[in-house]
C-alpha cells in the first residue's frame, strides 16, 4: 500500500516544510519505496532542495527566507485584511497581467536558488500546478527551475506562466493519505465590496481544503500568527512537530 | 422523497422553470426544493404558486419592471463605485424586487417544502433558511458578493448561497431526500486581462470544482448549455425558451428515471 503525503503551499512560509522532511527522514519514512510527497506552490521549493541538494537545503532555505518575504511581498505577511487592501489597489489600478515580466521575475528567483536538475516521473516528489487554459490540475516533470516557474505564480503578484498558476491558490491542497497545511485564515470584518469578494473566494478555497482533508487518513494543520510568521527556525520547527504528529496518525 | 436542487446563476435561473415545467408534464412533484440565489427565487416562486407557468409570469414581470428602473444604471462589477461603497446596489433598491415577488408571504404558506441557502459571513458556512418571511430569505440568498450589500438573518450578515452551495444537493440529502434531481447549467470561466479579473477567473474555477462535487450527489441532472452572462436579465425570455427545448429533449429519460 502506498503512502501519499500532501502539502499546501499558498504562502512563502511553506519554505519551513523542510522540517517535515527532517521528521519523515528521522523515522525512515523517506526510505519507503511507495512514498509520494505531493506539493503545490511554495512547498515545492523545500521538496526540490531536499531531494536534490539535501546536505545544505536547510541553510539555503533559511537564507532564502528573508529574500522570499520581499520577493513575494503580497503574501509575505498573510492576513486577509491586508490582502483585501492589495485587491482594492489592484481593482483601482486595473493593473494588467504582464505574462512576460511574470516569467522573467520568477526565473531570476529560481535561477538563484534552485539547482538545475531534472524531476523525473519516478521521483518521490510530485509538483502540482494548475493549468488555467485547460482548467485542470497537473503534475509537472522536467527541469526543476522550469517546473517551479509554473507552480509558483499566484494571482495578486504574478500573471500565469504559460497558463499555469499555483495549484494551492485554486484547489487548495492535493489529495493525500496524510496532509499538512498552514491554517492562516483568521475571520475579519469585511467593509468594502472587494472585501466581500475576497471573503467569498477564500471561503471557497477553505471548503475545497475541507473536502480534501475529510478524505485523508490524517491531517495536521499548523496555526501561525503574529511574530511566528517572521522566524524561519520557528516555522520549520512547527513543520517538524507536525510531521512527527502526522507519522503517528498515519502509520 | 424527491428533492430538486436549483443552481445559482442570475438570469440563467430562468432555465429552472423549464425543469419544473417538465416535472409538471410528467405529473411529478418534487417533495422538497433547494435553491441558492436565482435558484431560490425560482424555487420560492414555484413553491408559493404551485405552477411553473405562474412562477415564470411573476419572475418575468418583476424583471421587466426592474430593468426599466435600472436602464440608466451603469454595468455592475467593473464600476469604480464598488471601491468606495460596501457594495454596488443598496438593499433598499434590491429589496423592492423581492417585495414585489413575494410580498409578506411566509414559508409556512408554501405548497412545497423549500430550503433557501445563504452564506453565513461569521462561520463561513452555508446556512439553510426554511422559516420566516420568503422575502428576507430569498434576498439573503441573492446578495452576490461585491455587487449587493449583505443582509441580516438571525442576527448574522449573509451573502449569496452560491458562494459555497451553488447547487444545494447536500442540503437536500441532509433534509432526507433519497432521490436528488439537479437543475444546472454550463459554468462560464471568464477571460482575464487584469489581475482583478484573474482573481475572478480563479474564483470561477473554484466554483466549478464545488459544483462538480455537488452534482456527484445528484441522481439525475437537467443540464443547460447557456452562454449568457448572469447579469444579462434582458435575455430572460431567450434563456427560458432555449431551456425548455433542452428540458423536453430529456423528458422521456427523466420520466423513465423517476418512474423506475
Amino acid at each position: 500500500m502506498s503512502l501519499r503525503i500532501s502539502l499546501g503551499g499558498d504562502i512563502p512560509h511553506y519554505l519551513g516544510a523542510i522540517g517535515l522532511l527532517n521528521a519523515l527522514s528521522e523515522k525512515k519514512v523517506t526510505e519507503r519505496e511507495d512514498l509520494e510527497i505531493h506539493c503545490s506552490g511554495f512547498s515545492c521549493i523545500p521538496l526540490i532542495l531536499w531531494t536534490y541538494q539535501r546536505n545544505n537545503s536547510y541553510s539555503i532555505l533559511s537564507t532564502m527566507w528573508g529574500e522570499a518575504s520581499k520577493f513575494f511581498k503580497g503574501i509575505s505577511k498573510p492576513s486577509l485584511p491586508d490582502i483585501g487592501k492589495d485587491i482594492l489597489l489592484l481593482y483601482k489600478m486595473q493593473k494588467k497581467v504582464d505574462l512576460e515580466s511574470s516569467r522573467q521575475k520568477l526565473s531570476e528567483f529560481v535561477e538563484k536558488w534552485i539547482p538545475n536538475v531534472e524531476i523525473e516521473e519516478h521521483d518521490k516528489i510530485k509538483i502540482h500546478a494548475f493549468n488555467l487554459d485547460k482548467k485542470q490540475n497537473e503534475i509537472l516533470y522536467g527541469n526543476a527551475r522550469e517546473v517551479l516557474i509554473h507552480a509558483l505564480p499566484y494571482p495578486i503578484d504574478f500573471a500565469p506562466v504559460d497558463g499555469y498558476i499555483s495549484s494551492s491558490w485554486v484547489v487548495g491542497i492535493p489529495e493525500g493519505d496524510g496532509i499538512i497545511y498552514i491554517d492562516w485564515y483568521v475571520p475579519f470584518e469585511p467593509r468594502r465590496a472587494t472585501d466581500f469578494l475576497l471573503m467569498a473566494t477564500f471561503a471557497r478555497t477553505s471548503s475545497l481544503i475541507k473536502r480534501v482533508t475529510e478524505k485523508a487518513k490524517a491531517t495536521v494543520s499548523i496555526r501561525l500568527s503574529g511574530s511566528a510568521f517572521t522566524d524561519f527556525r520557528y516555522v520549520s520547527n512547527r513543520f517538524y512537530l507536525a510531521g512527527k504528529e502526522l507519522i503517528e496518525k498515519c502509520l | 422523497m424527491v428533492g430538486l436542487a436549483l443552481q445559482a446563476g442570475g438570469v440563467k435561473g430562468f432555465s429552472h422553470i423549464a425543469t419544473l415545467k417538465v416535472f409538471e408534464e410528467c405529473n411529478v412533484k418534487p417533495d422538497v426544493i433547494s435553491g441558492s440565489s436565482a435558484g431560490s427565487i425560482v424555487g420560492a416562486s414555484y413553491a408559493l404558486h404551485g405552477s411553473s407557468e405562474i412562477a415564470y409570469k411573476v419572475f418575468a414581470e418583476t424583471v421587466r419592471k426592474f430593468l426599466k428602473k435600472q436602464r440608466t444604471k451603469p454595468e455592475p462589477i467593473m464600476n469604480l463605485e464598488m471601491v468606495i461603497k460596501d457594495a454596488l446596489y443598496s438593499l433598499d433598491e434590491f429589496y423592492q424586487f423581492f417585495k414585489e415577488m413575494f410580498g409578506k408571504k411566509k414559508f409556512s404558506e408554501l405548497k412545497t417544502k423549500l430550503l433557501v441557502v445563504a452564506f453565513d459571513i461569521e462561520t463561513w458556512k452555508s446556512f439553510v433558511i426554511d422559516e420566516g418571511y420568503l422575502v428576507d430569505a430569498v434576498l439573503a440568498s441573492c446578495t452576490v458578493p461585491g455587487v449587493f450589500e449583505p443582509t441580516y438573518i438571525a442576527g448574522v450578515r449573509m451573502l449569496d448561497g452560491g458562494v459555497l452551495s451553488p447547487i444545494p444537493t447536500f442540503e437536500l440529502k441532509d433534509y432526507g431526500a433519497d432521490t436528488i434531481v439537479a437543475s444546472a447549467f454550463e459554468e462560464l470561466i471568464p477571460p482575464y486581462a487584469t489581475h482583478m479579473e484573474l482573481m475572478l477567473t480563479v474564483d470561477a474555477v473554484k466554483e466549478s470544482y464545488i459544483v462538480q462535487n455537488e452534482l456527484s450527489e445528484a441522481d439525475f441532472t437537467f443540464f443547460y448549455p447557456i452562454s449568457v452572462n448572469w447579469q444579462d436579465f434582458a435575455k430572460y425570455e431567450e434563456v427560458y425558451k432555449n431551456a425548455l427545448i433542452v428540458a423536453r429533449r430529456v423528458k422521456d429519460e427523466f420520466e423513465n428515471f423517476i418512474r423506475r
